[in-house]
């Protein structure tokens, strides 16, 4: 057929059936005066996936609620801790580094963790700026609960005899170790417990006082 | 919305097949149709990923992050599209709205419009949350249930203007009927019953359940509580109770009494109103140590200030069997004294002047009989000089206070000797400011105190950083941060001071959106507005374009905000939101005149009248933004059986739109007998234009016409002088008056001067009968001495003369005629009353007609006052004396300064009064009351009716009323 008989066709073809706009981004929360974006969901889920070893997701799973909802909590969440670690004036100190060492460590060589990368829609900025905000929120939120936990010697020794020792025999151990043994222990464990339980009274009145709105 | 259908449409999985590809081109689109997508250089400015660029899902989210702070959109999203190797962005938004004009329809006062407003809590220019109009309802509701309504209903309404994404909102209320106090209960432990407790609150039942009704009533039960002693008395209401079947609504009171608590001062006398004053549990309403110790200190200081100054006052604390307080403060007053003298010494870099000026304590004098001290007053100035060298670059100044005695039969004196140790002054060695990248600095050293060898303070840097900061805020620059840093040079007398300043985004006006205009023309705003689109945002530019709006006199109401205020941008949307004052307001007045009016006019043996009150009725009605402009139009009468007048006015200030010029014409028609020798009429068209170009000094241009009739019969003159003073004369004169005022209260001047030059024409080119010249001039002064006494001085002279071809006067019934240049006798200046000579009765002052002795008033004035005005009683009642001196006088060459009559019959003297006067300040200004004792009344012939020559003397005393002082 004549060249230009058949541009004329394809062009024909091309404005019966034009190119669709696809939304490539948007907003899906806004929290206080900052917000949370499609892509914030999108960058937050793979960088998960990388750190459990998982495979990445793609888009239509993550359309699904109850894989979305989760993530966008966690963002949300994150949000809310770093408006307050602003009002706070806490500088937290910089091990972002270490982190970011033990990540590399997990793959065989160099281009492997570059691979791993690419698959995951990561560079390596972004994953140390992830690394880096999580490791920030993570000390503030020790800076400002950990203080507010004390720990009485008849928790310790209630873990103790009814959680510590009750475990070790279902698993078949014989010798218990006595409680002198593993206070230090048991004390990290019921402190990390109630840390966890005072950061989810401390977000729920953040959520309460700062105006979040989810976009559906 | 089809933003919705698209936010449910799976979001591109292309996004990762797309980065790095260029972008061709990126738009954006609003989600309403009506409004217009961003400018392009907005726009871009506020982008990251740019046109021309690779694809980056990272910076397209930077943008739309970049966007959503600007706080305009509620929703952002970004669709993209294939072109060619290309990429075409589109950026979808929906837009936020922001808070207009709030309207609250069908509520009659009370509440007022204010108080609805204030309950809706919804701000100009903030963001419009849907939510929040239920807690706006919220308020209304509490407000409207205040004041009586419990069963309304409200409907909110909004309407969009999405070009300026600003939304209107009304609330229609349906009130209902005003429920009525029904029962009050009292619950805890009162101490009296509910019944006696509504008795005090007049809180009758049947009465319409207001706030006021309600407030009103709790201040009287506290004052009930309060006089019986109970001064820790509880009230709260709990809660109202409102009935629908029977419109009432019953209150609920929590009362706890507490205890019944007596104070007594034993030792010295003291009023019961003193110790009220002094002891603090009256006014706190309850009883505490910490009270009861401030009232020990307050009872000292006072009678330390009555001389006493070692006085001490120590508090007893009983409780009786039956619970009840008795609190006795215990005094010994000690001697009286004296504070003879302060010295100070050791001051070398402030005069002495300077710091006692500073100083509370002061020796005693004859308004002083003691001198003022107290041990807490000497503390207060010690600290008050202490503070002057330090931040005047003295750390380490010390001042210590010395007290002597000086014992003598009759008293004893106290001096108190203030030895300064000024030590070191630090001054500032190098200066310097950074961080001023928008103005040099040479703008801002001329703002500040601080420079190379100026004393170093830490209050002189405080003071710069608010002189800085408001500068910088003024120029636009909101988020401008201050920081100083001062470090010790190696001289230990200098301070190396350096202050950086951090400027941040400087804002702009971006448009301004005028709302509420109803009458009023949109140019009239716009004149006023002190600022365009693109100038710096600054808040003392808002200020005063919002006092320049309220000065026009059409707005009740001028608000002005900044749109979306906590968005990050940098050109920001300045709404301003009018309510107009209402344009028609009509007054009815009543009032009386006193004065020396009354008697037989026909009678020669009361020349100066009765006294008479005149009461009279005025009628005034007022239209404000005529025409959409600042103008008004007035019409004032005035009914009495003196005078009767009426008065048609259009004003035009900022005439031509300059606004120094204010014009105004005026018609009046008037029939006055304030002079007891003739009624007269006048019918006058004025134009007088005034020129204001500064603050004290005034410029008066004005041409009236006017016809002036005099009443033959009413006419008390010799009657060879009647037909010609009976005709009507046409009056045309053109005249300026010049005034400067520099007096601070223009009713009750307390400093300044003021003065006025008036000149007038009348002549036949203008339109007038009569030609004659006239000039006024008159110079007030206002001069303090010794704390609150005041004088004041005024000086008066006035003259007018005839010029040019003699008028033509025909005598009616006759074929003669008369050649005449007498200035008419309406046109006589007249003289004495309240306003200028308190020896005379009004306008009794002057010439006397030969015949039948009554004032014709004169050609030539000439008056001096003098009065020293000083307190009486409290803040309102004052009292003054006065002397008031001068004459009027037939021509200029009659004026004389003799302080006698030469005969009888020869006015031409000074004629003296002397007086006593009571001033109350009011609103309005001070009621003036007068007694006026003329040491030299005039003594004139006068012929009876059967005619015989008596000579008569004008009344010595005269009692005089009015408002305002007298000069």
């Amino acid at each position: 057929m004549d060249r230009r008989v058949k541009t004329c066709f394809l062009l024909l073809a091309f404005s019966l059936f034009p190119l669709r706009a696809e939304i490539i981004d948007r907003i899906l929360a806004v929290v206080g005066d900052q917000i949370v974006t499609w892509s914030d969901v999108v960058a937050e889920a793979n960088y998960q996936a990388l750190l459990n070893g998982q495979q990445p997701p793609d888009s239509a799973e993550l359309e699904r609620k109850e894989v979305l909802r989760p993530i966008l909590s966690r963002l949300m969440d994150q949000t809310l801790l770093a408006q307050a670690q602003k009002a706070f004036l806490f500088t937290p100190s910089e091990n972002e580094t270490a982190r970011l060492e033990e990540v590399r460590k997990r793959f065989p060589n160099e281009q492997a963790y570059h691979r791993a990368l690419a698959q995951y829609a990561l560079t390596e900025a972004a994953l140390v700026s992830h690394l880096e905000r999580e490791t920030n929120l993570m000390a503030f939120v020790d800076y400002r609960l950990r203080p507010q936990v004390q720990l009485t010697p008849e928790e310790i020794d209630q873990y103790y005899r009814e959680t510590l020792v009750p475990e070790l025999r279902r698993q078949g151990q014989r010798d218990v170790p006595p409680l002198s043994e593993v206070r230090d222990h048991i004390e990290q464990i019921l402190t990390q417990e109630k840390i966890n339980s005072l950061l989810e009274e401390w977000l729920q009145d953040l959520r309460r006082r700062t105006p979040v709105k989810i976009f559906e | 919305m089809w933003l919705a259908l698209l936010a449910a449409a799976p979001l591109s999985p292309l996004t990762a097949q797309w980065e790095g590809m260029p972008i061709v081109a990126i738009y954006h689109r609003s989600a309403d149709p009506q409004q217009p997508p961003m400018d392009s250089p907005s726009f871009q400015r506020l982008l990251v990923q740019m046109p021309g660029e690779p694809f980056s899902q990272d910076k397209i989210r930077e943008s739309i992050q970049h966007l959503f702070a600007t706080g305009r959109f509620a929703d952002i999203q970004v669709d993209a599209q294939q072109e060619n190797s290309g990429v075409i962005l589109t950026f979808l938004t929906e837009s936020r709205y922001f808070i207009g004009s709030v309207l609250v329809r069908g509520v009659p006062p009370p509440p007022t419009e204010n108080q609805l407003h204030s309950a809706t809590q919804l701000q100009l220019g903030h963001l419009f949350v849907p939510e929040d109009i239920q807690s706006a309802m919220d308020g209304l509701r509490r407000v409207l249930e205040d004041e009586g309504y419990f069963q309304t209903q409200i409907v909110p309404a909004y309407q969009r203007h999405p070009e300026t994404q600003q939304v209107d909102i009304t609330f229609d209320v349906q009130v209902g009927e005003r429920a009525r106090l029904g029962q009050v209960i009292v619950t805890g432990t009162p101490a009296f019953s509910a019944e006696r407790l509504a008795q005090q609150a007049e809180w009758e039942q049947g009465k319409k359940t207001t706030s006021s009704l309600v407030q009103d009533g709790l201040t009287r039960i506290r004052e009930f509580y309060r006089e019986a002693d109970f001064l820790g008395a509880r009230i709260r209401i709990v809660r109202k109770v409102f009935h629908p079947e029977t419109n009432r609504t019953d209150l609920e009171l929590d009362i706890d009494a507490g205890k019944r608590v007596t104070i007594a001062v034993s030792g010295a006398p003291i009023s019961r109103s003193k110790i009220e004053q002094l002891v603090p549990i009256y006014e706190e309403g309850t009883l505490d140590e910490d009270l009861i110790e401030e009232g020990e200190r307050n009872l000292q200081s006072y009678f330390e200030s009555e001389g006493y100054f070692d006085a001490k006052v120590n508090s007893v604390r009983e409780t009786s069997g039956t619970e009840d307080i008795a609190i006795d403060y215990q005094v010994e007053l000690g001697l009286r004294q004296s504070l003879r003298e302060i010295q100070i010494l050791g001051n070398h870099y402030f005069r002495t002047e300077t710091l006692q000026e500073r100083m509370r304590i002061e020796p005693a004098r004859w308004r002083l009989p003691y001198g003022r001290f107290s041990t807490g007053m000497l503390e207060q100035d010690l600290a008050a000089v202490r503070m002057l060298y330090q931040a005047n670059g003295f750390p380490e100044m010390e001042i210590v206070a010395a007290l002597e005695r000086e014992h003598s039969d009759s008293k004893t004196e106290l001096m108190v000797t203030l030895q300064v140790q000024e030590g070191p002054q630090v001054r500032i060695g190098e200066f310097s400011i950074t961080g001023n990248e928008s103005f040099p600095a040479e703008r801002l050293e001329g703002l500040i105190n601080a420079a190379s060898g100026q004393p170093y303070s830490e209050p002189v840097v405080a003071s710069d950083r608010d002189a800085l900061l408001n500068f910088y805020f003024n120029a636009g620059f909101p988020g401008a941060r201050f920081q100083w840093k001062a470090t010790p040079s190696e001289d230990s007398r200098r301070m190396n001071l350096q202050y950086v300043i951090e400027e941040g985004s400087r804002e702009y006006v971006k448009n301004i959106f005028v709302d509420g205009l109803l009458h009023t023309r949109r140019g009239i705003v716009n004149r006023q507005l002190q600022f365009r689109d693109g100038d710096p945002l600054s808040q003392s530019v808002l200020l005063d374009t919002q006092r320049r709006l309220y000065d026009l006199g059409l707005f009740s109401q001028v608000e002005m905000a900044i749109q979306n205020s906590q968005g990050r941008e940098n050109n920001r949307n300045v709404l301003i939101y009018l309510e107009e004052a209402p344009r028609y307001t009509l007054r009815v007045g009543l009032g009386a005149d006193f004065g020396r009016f009354g008697g037989s006019s026909g009678d020669s043996t009361q020349v100066e009248g009765k006294i008479e009150v005149s009461p009279n009725i005025s009628l005034d009605f007022t239209q404000i933004n005529v025409g959409g402009r600042p103008h008004t139009l007035g019409f004032r009468s005035r009914i009495s059986s003196l005078q009767k007048r009426a008065a048609l006015t259009y004003s035009a200030p900022r005439f031509l739109n300059y606004p120094w010029l204010n014009a105004s014409a005026r018609t009046v028609f008037d029939e006055t007998r304030d002079v007891r020798t003739f009624t007269s009429r006048r019918v006058e068209e004025s134009l007088q234009f005034e020129s204001k170009r500064s603050r004290i000094t005034t410029l008066w241009t004005r041409y009236a016409f006017r016809r002036i009739t005099v009443d033959t019969g009413s006419l008390r003159i010799s009657p060879d002088q009647i037909p010609i003073v009976s005709r009507p004369v046409l009056v045309g004169m053109l005249s300026q008056s010049w005034i400067r005022d520099t007096r601070d209260i223009p009713t009750d001047a307390q400093q300044g001067m003021f003065t006025t030059a008036d000149a007038g024409i009348a002549s036949q080119f203008l339109g007038s009968q009569t030609n004659f010249v006239r000039l006024v001039l008159q110079n007030s002064s206002y001069h303090r001495f010794a704390g609150r006494l005041l004088l004041a001085r005024s000086s008066q002279f006035g003259m007018q003369t005839p010029f040019g071809k003699s008028r033509r006067v025909e005598i009616p019934g006759q074929k003669a005629e008369i050649f005449t240049r007498e200035i008419p006798i309406a046109e006589h200046f007249f003289a004495g009353g309240g306003n200028s000579h308190r020896g005379f009765a009004v306008n009794q002052a002057g010439p006397r007609d030969p015949v039948t002795g009554f004032a014709v008033g004169g050609n030539a004035l000439l008056l001096n006052s003098l009065e020293l005005r000083f307190p009486l009683w409290g803040q309102n009642l004052s009292g003054v004396l006065f002397h008031d001196a001068g004459n009027l006088f037939a021509r200029l060459r009659d004026l004389s300064f003799r302080p006698r009559q030469k005969e009888v019959g020869d006015l031409r003297y000074i004629s003296q009064a002397v007086g006593f006067g009571l001033r109350y300040q009011t609103p309005v200004g001070p009621v003036r009351f007068d007694l006026g004792y003329n040491l030299n009344p005039p003594q004139f012939r006068v012929q009876t009716e059967e005619g015989l020559s008596i000579t008569q003397t004008l009344s010595r005393w005269q009692v005089l009323f009015s408002i305002g002082q007298s000069f």
